[in-house]
């Protein structure tokens, strides 16, 4: 893989447009660069692009021009057969959770090192530390059904995160949930950041973004039309 | 991809757990598609055993037609050699085995059996035989054409070959065995679908546990190579049934007919080591159309 890692930023897109084989153009000519340990927002209406900037940056869509960079890595000249060793950079959370049901929520995170060939002799350590970050070290050994959907959440955000990636992606991570459990798992996203992952959190969470203000980028029409570091919720 | 090699070999024993616990929990769908698996297999099966078996019949006929031409009595040694050597120059010929007067005489007397006796008293300067040549053809189709173009030589008493009846016998046989053929190409074919279907159903309702390890960087094989091994094992339990009847049903039927099948021209093959052979092939067969139904459907899923 591209060797030419560097300091100065985790994400990079240089004039990066997405045009569907539809004929939808999801993204035109943007550029943006998101330095290591950031915590940014990514807002803007439904079908503004959002999704596609980040389908782009773990590479379930590839873009049409433009230069998409994630962890020193050029994205587009990924192979597919690399893929999966590319994603391991990147964790990823959604709105739904996506647990698997059957798997107590220490196989739900202990699922994602044992695909990834991690030795035996680490993981239960492992998932025990990325447990007790996200304070569900005592609900290892029960199902997802039996949890609150932030606790579900918070699973979802352990499982991404315990393979250590340099980036974790939320898209719409509070969506499902009220106002007290969001304030919950930004918690524990800021926990995270902490330790020093760079964290890009899409959302329609007003309340969210004016609570925790930070860096927040305003995807629309597929442009980005504005981004700041001060934060608030711009839009309207 | 050597990463990737020790990776597959390092949770091999998972895998194969996956794939069983997968068969397990897919119950219904995975006992369908073992059905699948032996009906078509025993429909190959019954099939592959009269294919073979006429197979061998047409290749015991064929390669038992000759041509035998008798020369004239009157036939001088050097017209003999001639005509030898013109035999031997004829297309599609095999072999030309010369045989003279005398020991076609003694053939005679040994066809006849008892009866034979009487013609003992012709031997020697009495005989009324002249020399012949026994022709084997290349294949059971040039007789016809051999044979003609014999009657045209010169002291050439009679050409004397199995006729007509022989050569449509040989074209009958290969129609059925080339129509099993095609049967067996067919129904491979249609398992192959059946298992990638079943597959198939089974992989979508695990869809979000794929799109999950997609997710988190499992490697397109680890996601595969559970499904793979669920096909192999589908394809072997499925095969059990037609090995067992292909093994008993082939055994008493060889017993039943003493090994004949209504002449003992058309002789059916013997059991021991076939059964066992095109059991193992049965095994493979299922085996690896399992394999491949697998692997297609899961393809699917495992794009970028």
């Amino acid at each position: 893989m591209n060797k030419d890692w560097s300091d100065e930023y985790m994400i990079k897109l240089i004039g990066v447009t997405k045009v569907y084989k539809t004929g939808v153009r999801a993204l035109s000519d943007i550029n943006l660069t998101i330095e290591p340990g950031e915590f940014v927002y990514v807002i803007g209406p439904t079908g503004a692009g959002k999704s596609t900037f980040i389908k782009l940056l773990y590479r379930e869509e590839v873009a049409t021009s433009g230069k998409v960079f994630v962890a020193g890595i050029d994205v587009s000249k990924i192979k597919d057969r690399k893929v999966p060793y590319f994603r391991r950079n990147i964790g990823v959370v959604f709105q739904n959770f996506r647990l698997l049901p059957k798997k107590t929520v220490f196989e739900n995170v202990s699922f994602a090192l044992e695909v990834t060939d991690t030795p035996r002799k680490h993981i239960r350590s492992k998932v025990r530390r990325t447990l007790d970050l996200v304070g569900l070290a005592d609900k290892a050994n029960s199902f997802p059904h039996q949890l609150s959907g932030g606790q579900q959440q918070r699973v979802a955000i352990a499982r991404a995160i315990v393979n250590e990636p340099k980036v974790l992606i939320a898209d719409e991570p509070t969506g499902n949930l009220d106002p007290d459990t969001s304030t919950e798992i930004l918690n524990v996203l800021e926990r995270v950041n902490a330790q020093g992952t760079t964290v890009l959190v899409v959302t329609h969470d007003k309340y969210i973004v004016e609570k925790f203000k930070k860096r927040t980028i305003l995807i629309d029409n597929g442009c980005i039309t504005s981004d700041t570091s001060v934060g608030g919720y711009i839009y309207d | 991809m050597i990463r990737e090699i020790f990776s597959c070999i390092r949770n091999f024993p998972r895998h194969i757990g996956t794939a069983l616990k997968n068969i397990w929990r897919n119950g219904v769908m995975s006992i369908s598609s073992i059905f699948a698996v032996t009906i078509t297999l025993i429909i190959i099966g019954v099939i592959g055993v009269i294919a073979i078996n006429i197979q061998d019949m047409t290749m015991n006929v064929e390669s038992s037609l000759t041509i035998h031409v008798q020369m004239e009595r009157e036939a001088t040694q050097e017209e003999v050699d001639a005509t030898y050597a013109a035999l031997q120059n004829l297309e599609h010929v095999a072999s030309v085995t010369y045989s003279d007067k005398e020991s076609e005489l003694q053939k005679l007397i040994d066809g006849m059996g008892e009866d034979g006796e009487i013609f003992a008293e012709y031997q020697g300067e009495d005989n009324p035989l002249g020399d012949a040549f026994i022709i084997e053809a290349e294949d059971g189709q040039y007789l016809e054409t051999i044979a003609s173009q014999i009657e045209n030589m010169e002291r050439v008493n009679r050409v004397n070959y199995g006729g007509e009846s022989t050569t449509s016998l040989v074209s009958g046989l290969e129609t059925v065995r080339n129509i099993g053929s095609v049967f067996i190409i067919g129904l491979t074919v249609i398992a192959l679908f059946m298992i990638a279907n079943t597959i198939k159903i089974t992989i979508t309702s695990r869809s979000t546990e794929i799109s999950i390890m997609r997710m988190v960087g499992a490697s397109n094989w680890y996601i595969r190579i559970p499904f793979m091994l669920e096909g192999i094992m589908i394809g072997l339990i499925g095969s059990i049934v037609p090995i067992l009847i292909l093994y008993y049903g082939y055994n008493a039927l060889y017993n039943a007919s003493d090994g004949m099948f209504i002449s003992n021209m058309l002789l059916l093959r013997d059991p021991y080591p076939f059964v066992f052979q095109f059991g193992a092939f049965l095994a493979i067969l299922g085996s690896s159309v399992g394999l491949v139904g697998s692997f297609m459907s899961v393809r699917k899923f495992l794009k970028f």
